[in-house]
């Protein structure tokens, strides 16, 4: 049971990278690299949300979504927008500082494919209820993971000297190919 | 049919349900905000910069609120703006003055004097450590682009080495100014303002040796000056007092090197209609 867990937890962070290897969430993860300090703050937005999203349409679908699996993608999306809403509305009143934190993102992360994508895979590998946890825990760790990689090489590009025409983004799609082309070492890490 | 009814019955039961949960949510969970926060909020630029010290526009108007903190603290607000939040807050408008970026320095690619070649970060901040730049001049611009990079407002374009103000998208919010390692970039007032554009408070002779344009200290505009405005300051530059400045632009043509700006807009930064029109 735990080296099974185990294994989701570091397929889905490493082996199976969101960004890297399934090039799911590629929007946002240029979008907020900009700086180690906005993406530790998604970071940990998304790890969040992520995990909660995935219980409750994982509660959704087990229980009233038998033969009903067309609507998946429609009821989805709504139970995810409708949540983020209420745990902001909540954390607005009560935990003030830590909505500061996640601020901007939070709203941001309703759109976010990745939310969605993991609760897709989840329904179609069968997983149990505490295996899509972690599953949930697992991506968006490796989703973290990347986006503080990208951020930190961005960091460092915006001060080195960089031939004209790769100026820009030019130079972040190259360096994201080549982590991801590093990420591909992973492969076989697990049978 | 089956699934049709089934379909529409969860749909509908989910819709219900968050509905209800949201509007409900809401109200327990409402936090009172201000009028005045809110207000001054809608009113401050919005551009969530933080050069005020604060942690974005919303923390400010927290502050000018609750702790009676300056709104003029926000150099990003147009007039207009900054007027009506005053009012809101029951200060005179008059207090205003807004700022903008000038370079104290000329010295571009074509009339600098350079005593190295420097290859590394290219950031000011750094080249001031690794033997204070390549340019001979010590006070000068370095022209790496840190305040091109720093301006939240991309008002600033590096061309021949120097930064170039574009005053329609400036906002005067001195990131510039502040970022700068050199000190070169002066805030002067948007509208009037006269000024040597030259940093180095150096002798004339060894500012020659430095650079092709600089000021060399020969007090030509303060002789020529019909109305006193011209006078050194203590490190040696001239200075302009722009009240008693009758725009002859004498000290502007019989400088030498060239390095004297003055200018006067007639527009004023407050826009003239009365306070009691601008209420919110």
């Amino acid at each position: 049971m735990l080296s099974n867990l185990l294994k989701i937890i570091i397929s889905a962070a490493i082996v199976d990278n969101m960004v890297f290897i399934r090039y799911i969430a590629l929007c946002s993860y240029v979008g907020v690299t900009n700086s180690i300090d906005a993406s530790i703050g998604m970071a940990f937005a998304v790890i969040f949300v992520q995990t909660i999203a995935t219980a409750i349409t994982w509660i959704i679908f087990h229980l009233f979504m038998q033969g009903l699996e067309f609507l998946e993608i429609i009821v989805f999306i709504f139970t995810i927008a409708a949540l983020v809403q209420l745990v902001e509305i909540y954390l607005k009143k009560n935990v003030p500082s830590l909505y500061k934190a996640m601020g901007i993102y939070l709203p941001l992360i309703t759109t976010n494919c990745m939310i969605l994508a993991v609760t897709f895979i989840n329904i179609d590998k069968n997983y149990t209820f505490i295996e899509s946890l972690v599953y949930a825990l697992g991506t968006s760790f490796g989703y973290g993971l990347a986006l503080l990689i990208l951020a930190g090489v961005r960091e460092r590009l915006r001060l080195s000297n960089i031939p004209k025409f790769f100026k820009g983004y030019p130079i972040v799609f190259t360096s994201m190919a080549l982590i991801a082309i590093a990420f591909l070492g992973f492969k076989g890490l697990i049978k | 049919m089956n699934f049709i009814i089934k379909s529409v019955i969860l749909m509908g039961l989910l819709s219900i349900i968050f509905g209800i949960l949201l509007s409900w949510f809401n109200k327990i969970f409402e936090v009172k905000v201000d009028e005045n926060v809110s207000k001054i909020l809608s009113l401050l630029a919005g551009a969530n910069c933080g050069a005020c010290g604060y942690g974005g526009c919303e923390a400010l108007a927290n502050a000018i609120v609750k702790e009676g903190v300056d709104p003029t603290k926000c150099k990003v607000t147009n007039g207009e703006n900054m007027t009506k939040i005053l009012i809101t807050i029951g200060k005179n408008p008059l207090s205003i003055q807004k700022l903008k970026p000038v370079l104290k320095c000329v010295a571009n690619r074509f009339f600098e004097k350079k005593r190295a070649l420097y290859q590394g970060v290219e950031d000011c901040r750094e080249t001031v450590f690794a033997f204070n730049g390549e340019k001979s001049c010590e006070y000068g611009c370095i022209g790496l682009g840190t305040c091109e990079r720093a301006c939240p407002f991309d008002a600033i374009k590096m061309k021949d080495g120097l930064p170039i103000f574009d005053y329609d998208k400036c906002t005067g919010c001195g990131i510039c100014a502040n970022i700068c390692p050199r000190n070169v970039i002066e805030m002067v007032n948007w509208n009037e303002f006269g000024i040597v554009m030259c940093n180095n408070p150096k002798k004339g002779i060894d500012v020659r040796k430095e650079c092709k344009r600089g000021c060399i200290k020969c007090g030509i505009c303060i002789k020529v000056c019909p109305t006193n405005a011209v006078s050194w300051s203590k490190n040696g530059i001239p200075i302009f007092d722009m009240s008693k400045c009758n725009l002859c632009n004498l000290c502007v043509e019989k400088c030498p090197t060239y390095v004297i700006k003055i200018q006067r807009d007639e527009v004023l930064l407050l826009v003239e209609k009365e306070p009691e029109e601008l209420k919110v």
